[in-house]
């Protein structure tokens, strides 16, 4: 339980932050496509016996230099392509982990994870991950806030937004390859995009809104996990519903308050 | 006067998309210019090319070494979901010049609230951005283009969409940035009337044919027919012309 706690919470925290930028640079369909790339990571790690935090690395940054990269819409959109990748992802996914005997053994979900799971050299990598992300943030916050606002103007100002641009790209890229094996698809995904949509929603000052994303995914992992082990529900599902109940309740508050005014 | 930007022959383009073949003029310290035309016509193709966002193809452009320029892109283009304030997104611009790692200082606050008092908004310095109308907005960005006290201010469209009186409110607080701080100017703009009283030098562009640079004395109703292939009347009064 402790482990499923701490991998939890880094996991959580980390994708709640960084969800803030996706929502913000409006890439929340990269976010569910690199999310698929991850899980293809590690279905390919497992089936081809190689490790599958390495695996899940080298495909998410192909998949980032991928959507990152100018694409020229000329037939086919951008949105196309990564709609593309997401589907033949999950299609790969699926399939090496049907044909792995292993995965099943080891408890491997893709979709649902399993927190329950994670061992202490997971919770090892994901901290040392986390903490690399959290200095390149730290150095470059700014930075990234002009680029993911108006990367035009940022450009004029002498900022080099296609290295800062690559470096976000990368830093959601990593957080996602590290939490996919023990935290899963879904889980993954909504930590991404739903904290940081009811942090827009309770605040309205932009540190508050990384603050509160952060507390959101804090909470609703602790929560979460208490409820899936007393209840014996999967993990993943549940912290994302308890994600969904918050949204909900934030917006209804926010609705009742505009009825009333 | 000093040249600050030359243009030799550039060809201008996004791959295989040319949308200029060859333009050569030169823009001089001091100037204020008004670049004009139809939709498409490469305004901000050419905009983007004095802010070295885009290379020539072939041709040359010489920049003066360490002009500092001052953007002020379409207010229509920016995201109004984040509750930015004014006073943030003002102090964005300055994001280079403080360097990684390290926040604001009280110069910088300084200078973003200087920025805002100099646009006539420094009341709003704390409100958020996407509250604000569309006067008010571009007064936020032509302040975050002020606040890296610019030697050459490079406006893409700041009128579109504004009522008559904040356009001429604004086109008036440029030609007062442009005669009190001697900023070099080049406005993008749809509004003849406006630029027409403001500006020095024009250039005319038009993809049919090649761009055309006239200074406010040589404007006459037949040059302005023809480049906007319709009948236009000039009238003139107290210095101010009008185009009908």
């Amino acid at each position: 339980m402790q482990t499923a706690l701490l991998s939890g919470l880094i996991a959580g925290m980390l994708c709640a932050y960084l969800g803030v930028f996706v929502v913000l640079k409006k890439i929340v369909f990269v976010g569910i496509a690199l999310s698929e790339v991850a899980g293809l990571g590690v279905a390919a790690g497992l089936f081809l016996g190689l490790n599958s935090y390495a695996t899940t690395l080298i495909l998410t940054l192909f998949a980032i230099l991928l959507f990152w990269l100018p694409f020229p819409e000329k037939t086919v959109s951008r949105e196309c392509l990564i709609g593309f990748v997401y589907a033949l992802c999950a299609a790969f996914a699926v399939i090496l982990i049907a044909r792995n005997p292993e995965a099943v053994a080891h408890g491997i979900n893709l979709v649902s994870g399993n927190l329950l799971y994670a061992g202490w050299r997971d919770i090892g990598l994901m901290g040392v991950i986390a903490l690399i992300i959290a200095a390149i943030h730290l150095i470059f916050f700014k930075e990234f806030i002009f680029v993911s606002f108006d990367r035009e103007t940022a450009l004029t100002t002498g900022i080099k937004a296609n290295f800062m641009d690559f470096l976000l790209y990368l830093s959601i890229g990593f957080a996602i390859s590290i939490s996919m094996k023990v935290c899963g698809i879904i889980f993954v995904f909504a930590s991404l995009v739903i904290p940081a949509m009811t942090g827009l929603l309770i605040t309205k000052t932009i540190w508050k809104i990384f603050l509160s994303a952060v507390c959101i995914a804090c909470f609703s992992v602790t929560i979460g996990l208490f409820v899936s082990y007393r209840s014996d529900f999967p993990s993943g599902p549940t912290i994302v519903g308890l994600y969904a109940l918050i949204f909900v309740f934030f917006s209804a508050i926010r609705l009742i308050k505009g009825i009333s005014n | 006067m000093k040249e600050i930007i030359e243009f030799k022959s550039a060809k201008l383009g996004y791959g295989k998309k040319i949308i200029f073949n060859a333009l050569s003029l030169k823009i001089y310290e001091g100037d204020f210019i008004g670049i004009i035309g139809p939709n498409g016509s490469g305004k901000t193709t050419f905009l983007r090319s004095i802010l070295g966002l885009l290379n020539p193809q072939n041709g040359k452009i010489i920049r003066e070494k360490n002009v500092r320029f001052g953007y002020c892109t379409q207010r229509q283009f920016i995201d109004t979901i984040f509750p930015f304030t004014s006073f943030e997104i003002v102090m964005m611009a300055r994001a280079k010049m403080i360097g990684p790692l390290r926040r604001g200082k009280k110069l910088d606050k300084e200078k973003v609230f200087n920025a805002l008092k100099t646009t006539g908004i420094l009341n709003l310095a704390h409100e958020c951005f996407y509250g604000l109308s569309g006067g008010q907005k571009q007064r936020v960005l032509l302040a975050r283009a002020l606040v890296l006290e610019p030697e050459f201010l490079v406006l893409d469209e700041p009128t579109a969409d504004l009522d008559i009186k904040t356009e001429r409110e604004i086109i008036g607080l440029i030609k007062a940035l442009h005669t009190e701080k001697k900023i070099t100017v080049a406005l993008v703009t749809h509004e003849l009337n406006e630029v027409i009283n403001s500006a020095q030098k024009f250039i005319f562009l038009n993809k049919k044919a090649p761009h055309k640079i006239f200074t406010r004395d040589e404007l006459n109703e037949q040059l302005l027919s023809e480049i906007f292939e319709s009948e236009i009347k000039l009238t003139r009064t107290d210095e101010r012309l009008t185009v009908l």
